[in-house]
């Protein structure tokens, strides 16, 4: 029997970046670290992912502590949640990172050729809860 | 409560849809109309104004533009490469796009004006982008792309959805193209059929042609020497032993007549056979000739006709021999067949880089015009009299023009009328 859905398809407008994500993270002695991501990979309605690049900080962080939180934003159902999660893996190949890839490198179709647009990794977490932010 | 009803009615909607769409899609045409008919029914069903349909080459290494729709550019035929743009990515790794938000997603790599890095038509405000592969059974068969210039036009459950079509529409595709092949093949054997027709109906002409040769012109020697034949009788009966010996030289001159036209009879029927065996070889192009210039010495002779040839070192050609005998033969006997008495035939050879150029030339009668240029056409062709009546059946130059054509030659044919013509025959050395 399979969990109960905790992303359901109001939220999956809210990862696709419109308004910015906002995650954040927290190393081992307590210090937070807070990024803007421009998209969120919906996975499955308990898991999500985010690409590795630039993300240095952040990385760090979930190697020490694996929760995280990111905040999304659903413009057009003029919502917000809180999606409390915790770092699974990051993943350098498969169908998530080939899908995330290809659509890193479709979007240089629109951007100068002189960018670096390899996909460092996948970074798949698992939905722990969803809280409405009202 | 509200929701699921809803729901209910979009998926009913949807089957309706694609019920109508499978109708739609299994109608016959060729594979242009089917693919613009796609495109239309996509924009008239769900709204997809600006798309494009792609097929893979057969190699699978690049991508055709064959249908658009809502872009202003007529851009058909128009390749990327497998990996190259979105749809070239959609290609490679057969997987779906979905692109939203590209404007905002640019902005976090760059602040530089937007750039199309691919040469396929595209919005200049394009926010949302699907392409979706078009599989049917696990082959790439067309890649779908669609965009918008609103944010985040195409949902996941239109995509999903959208996929559900695609096969469809692959199948459609396919159908499409099976006809088209079909539409090739019929046409390509309908073409050689024609062609076989007309070879056919060449052949059947010249065969027509040259039993009439046979029929009219081997009856002549063949009569002559039924004639002199019951002179011979005649004569024996009555004694008349001078008038016997004067027959000796007419029987000679029926045979070889009738002699020559068998040789040219089987030489013609060989090459048109194809059982012709060309054996190219060095040839000492003076002995050949001097072994023609002694067969028909004293042809020439009997018409008081000069024969002027070159010298013996004249060079060597590399052909088969039988052909170049026949070739000799025939041109030598023409130009004398041609030439009237006391006149005078010229065999001159000349060497360039890679060829010989052997030519007869005669002070005869010449050739007009119009007749030249049908002088090795066996279509509409009539043997003429020579000079002293000679006979032939007219397929001479035929057969020369034949077995030049199997050495790999060149003839080259130039006449006045009352001044003389000039046949040469130009070989590999």
């Amino acid at each position: 029997m399979s969990a109960k859905p905790l992303i359901t398809p109001e939220m999956i407008s809210g990862m696709q970046g419109f308004v910015p994500s906002v995650l954040a993270t927290c190393s081992a002695n307590g210090v937070s670290n807070i990024t803007y991501i421009s998209q969120i990979f919906y996975v499955d309605d308990q898991h999500i992912a985010f690409s590795a690049q630039l993300l240095n900080k952040t990385w760090q962080n979930l190697e020490e502590n694996r929760l995280a939180t990111a905040m999304i934003t659903a413009a057009d159902f003029s919502q917000m949640w809180k999606l409390h999660l915790e770092f699974i893996e990051q993943q350098t190949s498969g169908e998530l990172f080939d899908d995330m890839d290809m659509q890193l490198q479709a979007i240089a179709a629109y951007i100068p050729s002189n960018i670096n647009f390899k996909l460092t990794g996948a970074m798949l977490c698992r939905v722990i809860d969803v809280e409405l932010v009202v | 409560m509200q929701s699921a009803e809803h729901e209910l009615i979009a998926l009913q909607n949807r089957n309706e849809l694609i019920r109508l769409l499978s109708i739609e899609f299994s109608k016959p045409a060729n594979l242009q109309e089917k693919l613009q008919r796609m495109l239309q029914l996509l924009d008239e069903n769900f709204g997809l104004c600006h798309t494009l349909l792609l097929l893979p080459d057969e190699r699978h290494e690049q991508l055709t533009l064959y249908a658009s729709r809502g872009y202003t550019d007529k851009t058909t035929g128009i390749s990327v490469k497998f990996g190259e743009g979105p749809a070239g990515l959609v290609a490679a790794k057969k997987r779906k796009l979905r692109l939203v938000n590209i404007s905002r997603k640019r902005s976090y790599f760059t602040h530089e004006p937007a750039v199309v890095n691919n040469p396929l038509p595209s919005l200049p405000n394009v926010e949302s982008l699907v392409v979706l592969p078009i599989i049917s059974g696990n082959e790439l068969v067309a890649v779908l792309s669609a965009e918008s210039e609103k944010l985040d036009f195409f949902k996941p459950e239109d995509e999903d959805f959208l996929m559900t079509l695609s096969q469809l529409i692959g199948l459609s595709i396919q159908n499409s193209l099976i006809i088209d092949q079909l539409e090739q093949k019929v046409r390509q054997r309908t073409e050689a059929l024609e062609e076989q027709k007309q070879a056919l109906q060449q052949a059947n002409a010249s065969k027509d042609r040259l039993f009439a040769i046979i029929g009219h012109d081997l009856r002549s020697p063949a009569a002559s020497l039924q004639n002199v034949g019951e002179l011979i009788d005649f004569y024996q009966r009555k004694g008349d032993n001078d008038r016997l010996f004067e027959l000796g030289g007419k029987i000679v001159k029926a045979a070889r007549n009738m002699n020559s036209i068998l040789d040219n009879l089987l030489s013609w029927s060989i090459t048109q056979t194809g059982d012709i065996t060309i054996s190219p070889e060095p040839l000492d192009i003076y002995q050949l000739l001097e072994e023609i210039l002694d067969n028909y010495a004293d042809i020439a002779q009997s018409k008081n006709i000069t024969l002027l040839f070159p010298p013996a070192d004249s060079g060597k050609v590399f052909t088969d021999r039988n052909s170049l005998l026949a070739i000799f033969r025939n041109l030598l006997s023409n130009a004398i067949k041609f030439t009237r008495p006391g006149g005078e035939i010229r065999i001159t050879v000349s060497t360039e880089d890679k060829t010989v150029l052997i030519t007869f030339c005669d002070n005869g009668v010449g050739i007009p015009p119009e007749k030249l240029a049908e002088l090795f056409s066996i279509r509409d062709r009539k043997s003429t009299a020579g000079t002293s009546r000679e006979k032939g059946i007219g397929i001479g130059l035929i057969i020369v023009d034949e077995l030049v054509r199997l050495n790999n030659g060149k003839l080259i044919a130039e006449s006045e009328v009352g001044v003389g013509t000039k046949i040469g025959v130009r070989l590999i050395r």
